[in-house]
C-alpha cells in the first residue's frame, strides 16, 4: 500500500442513505409511487377519511349497512322478513311502515334487510369462487404455458363466447333451484374475466428478470411459482373482485326476478322485485325500493373498484 | 487453447437419448481437464425465428443472436464478451445460464455436458453456475426483503435453515460490504449500488464456480461502478470463481478481464489475452471499439470517427464479412467470403482477411 | 467570447408534507456563444433538473419552485410567461433527451415530424418547407435523407433517431441546443459519430451546446467547458483543460480517477470513490460531499463552501488549494492495488 493511501480515511457512508426518504422531483413522493399498496397502508386511510372523497365515503357507508345488515338483521328490523301484517296491506311509505307494505301485508323495510344476505353471500362467494379458479387456470395458462395454455384458454373462451347472464342462466336451469347453486351459477360466469387478466399478468411476470433470477439460483419451479408469480399477480384481483362483486348481485338477483332463484327463503331482492311486478302501476313502492337498493350497492360498489384501480396498483414494477 | 478450430461437438444427449451426468472422458476432454478448462462453448448457436408477415413473402426471417461461438473460461479466470447491442453477447450469456435453448453447439462445465442437463439434475448444478444481471432493481423481487431474496439462494440447496440462514445471509451481506441491517429492507429502499451488492451477495450465496455478469457494472453510477468492479475483483481472489464478464464497452473490462473476446452480430471476431488486445488489437472492429472509447483526458485527442452507420439487423446479415458494411479496410474479398476465426498467435484469434499485424 | 446563457443563483426547491428539499442549491454558470458546456453528474445531482428549470419544463403545479436567474442574450427567461416561453423553446433553445426511439412519435414519418418543426417556426410555402427538411436531415448526417424521411422511427436505428431529433431540434436555428444524455441510450461507436456532429454543428452554426452527461469521457473529448454537480450543488466548473488537468475540487478528482480507461496502465483495482451519491432527502449538513471525501474536516462537516475562484476555475471546497495541490485527488491506487476506495467494513471481511 503506498503513502498516499494510508492518509485517505474512509467513513462508510454506503448504507446510511436512507432512500425510503426518497422524493421524486416530478411526481411525489417515490414511496407513494414505487411501494407496493400495501406499504402504504396510512397513505390509505388518509385517503379514505378525506373530506374531498364524499362519494367514496357514502359509498363505503352504503356497503357497510348492507353488511351489518346481511350479519344480523335482526337488529335492525323489528319485524321479521316472514312476519307479515295481513291487514296492512299494501301501504304506502312514510306511513306506519318506513317504506310501505307489500301485497302480503310485509314491511318492505324488513324485506330489504332481510334479503340482504343472499345479496351479500352471492356477491361474496361467488366473487370469490371465480377470483380463485379463474385466476388459478389464469396463472396456470400463463405460466406453464403450451399445451396447458391452449386447453385453459380455450375452455375460458367458450365461457366468454356466452354472455355472462345467459351462461348463469344455463347453470341455474340445470341445477335445482338452491341458494348454493345460485352461488354457482353466477360465480362460473365471473371465471372468464379473472382467467384472461391473470393469464396476461402472468406472461408479463414470467419474464421479470428476478424470476430469471430464481430459476437461475437454482429455485425449483413450483416455489417460483409460488413465491414470485402468484404474489406479484394478483395486485389486478382486488380491482376485478371490487367490479364483480357488483355484477354478482346484479345477476343474481336477475335470476332470482325470473324465478329461476331459491324458493324457499332467504329472501332475494331481485325475488322482491318479481313479486311486486303485478302491482307497479298504483303500489310502486314494492318495486322501486328494491330496485334502488341493488342500485346503490352496485354504484358503490363501483365507486369502490374505481378508488382501488387508481390507488392500489402498485407502479413499483 | 482455442477451441474455436475444433470441430463442433454433437450433443451428449442427442447421442445417449437421455440424462447422463459422467461422460466418458475423450481425449479432448483430458486435454481441457489439464489446461483447467472450467467452461467450454463449442460452437453455439442460437437463432430465433420471427413471425412472418402475412403480405410479405417468402420464408420467416430468422435474428441469428448467437451464430457459431466457442470459447473456454478456465478456472479463476475472467473472460470478458466485449460488443454493442445487438452483437449477441447477452443471449451467448443467457444460453450459459440456461434461460434460452441454443439451436445447436455444446457447453460443457467442467467436462460435464452441461446442456444435457435436466430437471432436477440441472437445477441443483445451477449451484456451480450463478449470473448477475445489468439491473439489479428488475432481478431482486420487489415484494421480498432483500434478506430474504439472499436466503433464497440457501434455501434453494438446502444450505441453511431458520435461524442459521439468517446469520449466513448477514454473513454474505457483510461480505459484500453492507450492512447486515439491510436485509430487512426492500430493494426500492436500497440505491443502486446497494442493489447490485445484494446480487451480488445471492450470486456467491451458493459457492459458485462460475458467474456470468451481464453488464453487471453499466446501470451504475460512475463512482459506484468503481467499487463493484473492485468487489468482483476481490471475491475472485477469495473465492476463486470464473467470471464471463459481459459488457458493451472495453473500457469497463479493462481491469477485470484476463482474456477478451469480441462479438459482432453472433460471431466472435477477435479473441486475446486483454494485455494484448488492448495495446495490439487485430481486428479493425477491435480498433475501432477501442478509439471510440471517449477518455476522461482532453489532452489525448479523440482519434475521431473511424466508424460510419450502424450495426446492421442480425436478421439480414451482409454476405461475407458481416462488419464489411462499417468496415475502413473493406475490400471485394469481403464481400465474397466470410473470413474464419483463425489463431495468429499463441492464445490470440482473429476473423478479419485482412488483420492488423 | 460573449456570454449567451447566464444562470445566476439557480436554485429548485420541492416541497411536500414530509420534505422541504432543494434539488439544485445556488447554481451560477456562464455559457458563452459558440461553446460547448458539459455538466457532468450522477444520478441525482440536479443536472437535469437545471436544464429543464432554464427553460421553464418544470412542472409549477407540483410544489416546485425555481428562484434566481436565467438570462438569453440578456433576457430574463424565468420570468416569461408560458407562452413566451414557448417562443423561446424551439427558436432560441431547443433540447434533445436521452431515449431518442420513445421521444419521436412512432406513427408519423420521420420526414413528417421534422416538417411540424419546420412548419411551426418558418414561413415558405410547401416546396420549401419540404426542401428544408431534406437539407436540415442531411445537415446532421443522415445519408439518403429523401427515403429516410418517408420512413418511421421503428424501422431505423437508435442513432439515426438521435440524428432526427437533432434535426428537430435545429429547425428554428436555436442559438443554444440543450442535449440531455444524448448518447447514452447510444453504441459507443455510435456515440462518437452524435458527438462528432454536435461539434460540428457547433462550428457550423455558431451554436451553443449544453452537453448534460454523467460520462467524464464524453465531456473530456467534447467540451469547451465543463461544469461538475454533486447532490444538487455546482462544485467545480472550469476549461475543459483545468478541470481534468487539475480539479480542484476532490469529487471531480475521483471521478476522472474512477472513469475505466482503455489506455490506462493495467491494474487490477480501479479507483473508487466510497459510499454513494447521498438521496436528496438525505443530504448531510455541511458540504455534501464530506462523508465521501478524503480530505474533509470538521469545517467540512459543518460549514457549507462556497464557490471560490482559483485561476480559470471556480471550486465549492474548503480545501480546494490542498485538492489542487496534493496528489490525493487523484485517488491513485498504487501499484500493489491496496485497499483505496474500498469500504472499511469490506476491508475487513475480505
Amino acid at each position: 500500500m503506498s503513502l498516499g493511501q494510508t492518509s485517505i480515511a474512509y467513513p462508510n457512508r454506503e448504507d446510511g442513505a436512507l432512500a425510503s426518504e426518497a422524493v421524486s422531483p416530478l411526481g411525489g413522493d417515490l414511496n407513494e409511487r414505487s411501494s407496493p399498496w400495501w406499504f402504504r397502508r396510512r397513505a390509505l386511510r388518509r385517503q379514505i377519511f378525506h373530506p374531498n372523497n364524499f362519494i367514496l365515503g357514502l359509498s363505503c357507508a352504503v356497503l357497510a349497512i348492507v353488511f351489518l345488515w346481511a350479519a344480523v338483521p335482526s337488529l335492525f328490523s323489528p319485524d321479521t322478513a316472514v312476519g307479515a301484517y295481513p291487514t296492512q296491506v299494501l301501504q304506502p311509505p312514510l306511513g306506519k311502515f318506513f317504506l310501505g307494505t307489500d301485497q302480503y301485508g310485509r314491511s318492505i323495510y324488513a324485506e330489504l334487510v332481510y334479503g340482504a344476505r343472499s345479496a351479500v353471500l352471492i356477491g361474496v362467494l361467488a366473487t370469490a369462487g371465480s377470483a380463485i379458479v379463474g385466476s388459478l387456470m389464469g396463472i396456470a395458462a400463463g405460466y406453464i404455458g403450451g399445451a396447458t395454455d391452449m386447453v385453459i384458454m380455450r375452455v375460458v373462451d367458450v365461457l366468454l363466447a356466452l354472455p355472462g347472464l345467459f351462461l348463469a342462466l344455463i347453470f341455474v336451469a340445470a341445477l335445482p333451484p338452491n341458494l348454493m347453486n345460485l352461488i354457482i351459477a353466477v360465480g362460473v360466469q365471473g371465471i372468464p374475466a379473472y382467467a384472461r387478466v391473470l393469464r396476461a399478468q402472468a406472461l408479463q411476470v414470467r419474464g421479470r428478470l428476478y424470476v430469471d433470477a430464481a430459476t437461475v439460483l437454482g429455485v425449483a419451479r413450483w416455489k417460483i411459482l409460488a413465491r414470485h408469480i402468484v404474489p406479484n399477480c394478483l395486485a389486478p384481483v382486488l380491482v376485478l373482485a371490487a367490479i364483480g362483486f357488483g355484477f354478482a348481485i346484479i345477476i343474481g338477483a336477475t335470476l332470482a326476478f325470473l324465478g329461476l332463484g331459491p324458493t324457499t327463503p332467504p329472501l332475494n331482492w331481485g325475488a322482491l322485485i318479481a313479486s311486486g311486478q303485478g302491482y307497479v302501476n298504483q303500489d310502486w313502492w314494492i318495486t322501486t325500493f328494491p330496485g334502488l337498493m341493488i342500485t346503490a350497492v352496485v354504484i358503490a360498489v363501483n365507486v369502490l373498484g374505481d378508488w382501488l384501480r387508481d390507488h392500489m396498483e402498485p407502479t413499483s414494477r | 487453447m482455442p477451441p474455436n478450430q475444433a470441430a463442433p461437438l454433437a450433443r451428449e444427449e442427442d447421442r445417449h437419448g437421455g440424462q447422463r451426468e459422467g461422460l466418458r472422458d475423450g481425449p479432448r476432454e483430458a486435454r481441457a481437464q489439464r489446461d483447467g478448462a472450467l467452461l467450454e462453448v463449442w460452437d453455439l448457436v442460437c437463432h430465433f425465428k420471427l413471425r412472418r408477415k402475412w403480405w410479405k413473402g417468402g420464408p420467416a426471417p430468422v435474428v441469428r443472436a448467437v451464430d457459431g461461438v466457442s470459447l473456454s473460461v478456465g478456472r479463476q479466470e475472467t473472460y470478458a464478451l466485449v460488443g454493442e447491442s445487438g452483437c449477441g453477447k447477452s443471449t451467448l450469456g443467457r444460453l450459459i445460464l440456461r434461460l434460452e435453448r441454443p439451436t445447436s453447439g455444446a457447453v460443457r462445465f467442467e467436462g460435464r455436458d452441461w446442456l444435457a442437463l435436466r430437471g432436477d439434475h440441472l437445477r441443483q448444478a445451477r449451484r456451480e453456475v450463478q449470473a448477475i444481471f445489468q439491473d439489479p432493481l428488475g432481478a431482486l423481487d420487489p415484494r421480498r426483503t432483500v434478506g430474504k431474496s439472499v436466503e433464497e439462494a440457501l434455501d434453494a440447496h438446502n444450505l441453511a435453515k431458520g435461524q442459521a440462514a439468517r446469520r449466513r445471509v448477514a454473513e454474505l451481506l457483510e461480505s459484500v460490504g453492507l450492512r447486515p441491517a439491510l436485509a430487512a429492507r426492500y430493494p426500492h429502499e436500497l440505491s443502486g449500488g446497494q442493489r447490485q451488492r445484494v446480487t451480488v451477495a445471492r450470486a456467491i450465496a451458493g459457492g459458485p464456480k462460475f458467474i456470468v455478469a451481464d453488464e453487471a457494472v453499466s446501470a451504475l453510477d460512475v463512482s459506484v461502478q468503481a467499487q463493484v468492479i473492485n468487489l468482483l475483483a476481490d471475491l475472485q481472489e477469495s473465492l476463486g470463481v470464473s467470471y464471463l464478464f459481459i459488457s458493451h464497452g472495453l473500457a469497463t473490462v479493462r481491469h477485470m478481464a484476463d482474456r477478451v473476446g469480441v462479438m459482432y452480430l453472433g460471431r466472435l471476431v477477435e479473441e486475446a489475452p486483454a494485455e494484448e488486445l488492448f495495446s495490439a488489437p487485430a481486428h479493425p472492429y477491435t480498433k475501432a471499439l477501442l478509439s471510440a472509447a471517449p477518455a476522461p483526458d482532453p489532452t489525448t485527442a479523440s482519434k475521431g470517427v473511424e466508424l460510419r452507420g450502424e450495426v446492421p439487423s442480425a436478421a439480414s446479415l451482409p454476405s461475407g464479412c458481416r462488419f464489411r458494411t462499417r468496415c475502413p479496410k473493406a475490400k471485394e474479398i469481403c464481400r465474397e467470403a466470410e473470413p474464419v476465426l483463425l489463431a495468429v498467435a499463441k492464445g490470440r484469434s482473429v476473423a478479419c482477411h485482412f488483420p492488423e499485424s | 467570447m460573449t456570454e449567451l446563457l447566464e444562470v445566476e443563483g439557480l436554485t429548485v426547491k420541492f416541497e411536500s408534507a414530509a420534505h422541504h428539499l432543494e434539488l439544485v442549491r445556488d447554481a451560477s454558470f456562464e455559457i458563452g456563444t459558440g461553446e460547448v458546456v458539459a455538466m457532468v453528474g450522477e444520478s441525482g445531482s440536479g443536472k437535469s433538473i437545471t436544464a429543464r428549470a432554464i427553460l421553464g419544463l418544470l412542472r409549477r403545479n407540483h410544489r416546485m419552485t425555481v428562484e434566481g436567474n436565467a438570462r438569453l442574450a440578456g433576457r430574463e427567461l424565468l420570468a416569461l410567461a408560458e407562452a413566451e416561453m414557448r417562443e423561446v423553446r424551439g427558436r432560441r433553445v431547443s433540447m434533445i433527451f436521452q431515449d431518442p426511439v420513445g421521444a419521436l412519435d412512432p406513427v408519423v414519418s420521420i420526414g413528417a415530424q421534422v416538417l411540424e418543426a419546420v412548419r411551426r417556426r418558418r414561413s415558405g410555402t410547401r416546396p420549401e418547407q419540404r426542401r428544408r427538411v431534406i437539407e436540415l436531415l442531411a445537415s446532421v448526417g443522415i445519408t439518403d435523407p429523401e427515403l429516410r424521411a418517408k420512413q418511421f422511427p421503428h424501422e431505423v436505428s437508435g442513432g439515426m433517431c438521435q440524428r432526427a431529433l437533432i434535426a428537430i431540434a435545429l429547425a428554428g436555428s436555436p442559438e443554444l441546443l440543450i442535449a440531455d444524455e444524448p448518447t447514452t441510450a447510444l453504441d459507443v461507436t455510435v456515440q462518437a459519430q452524435v458527438l462528432d456532429l454536435l461539434k460540428r454543428l457547433r462550428d457550423e452554426r455558431q451554436m451553443s451546446v449544453l452537453l448534460i452527461t454523467h460520462d467524464m469521457g464524453v465531456a473530456a473529448q467534447t467540451a469547451d467547458r465543463v461544469l461538475i454537480m454533486y447532490a444538487g450543488s455546482l462544485v467545480e466548473q472550469g476549461p475543459t483543460a483545468d478541470i481534468f488537468g487539475h480539479p480542484c475540487h476532490p469529487y471531480t478528482g475521483g471521478l476522472i480517477s474512477a472513469v475505466p480507461r482503455v489506455d490506462a496502465p493495467r491494474s487490477r483495482r480501479l479507483v473508487a470513490i466510497p459510499g454513494s451519491v447521498p438521496e436528496a432527502a438525505d443530504r448531510p449538513a455541511g458540504c455534501a460531499f464530506h462523508p465521501r471525501c478524503p480530505l474533509a474536516d470538521d469545517r467540512c462537516a459543518t460549514a457549507m463552501p462556497g464557490p471560490r475562484r482559483l485561476g480559470n476555475q471556480i471550486a465549492a471546497c474548503h480545501r480546494a488549494e490542498e485538492a489542487r495541490d496534493s496528489q490525493v485527488h487523484r485517488w491513485q491506487a498504487g501499484p500493489g492495488g491496496g485497499g483505496a476506495g474500498r469500504l472499511p467494513e469490506e476491508r475487513a471481511a475480505l
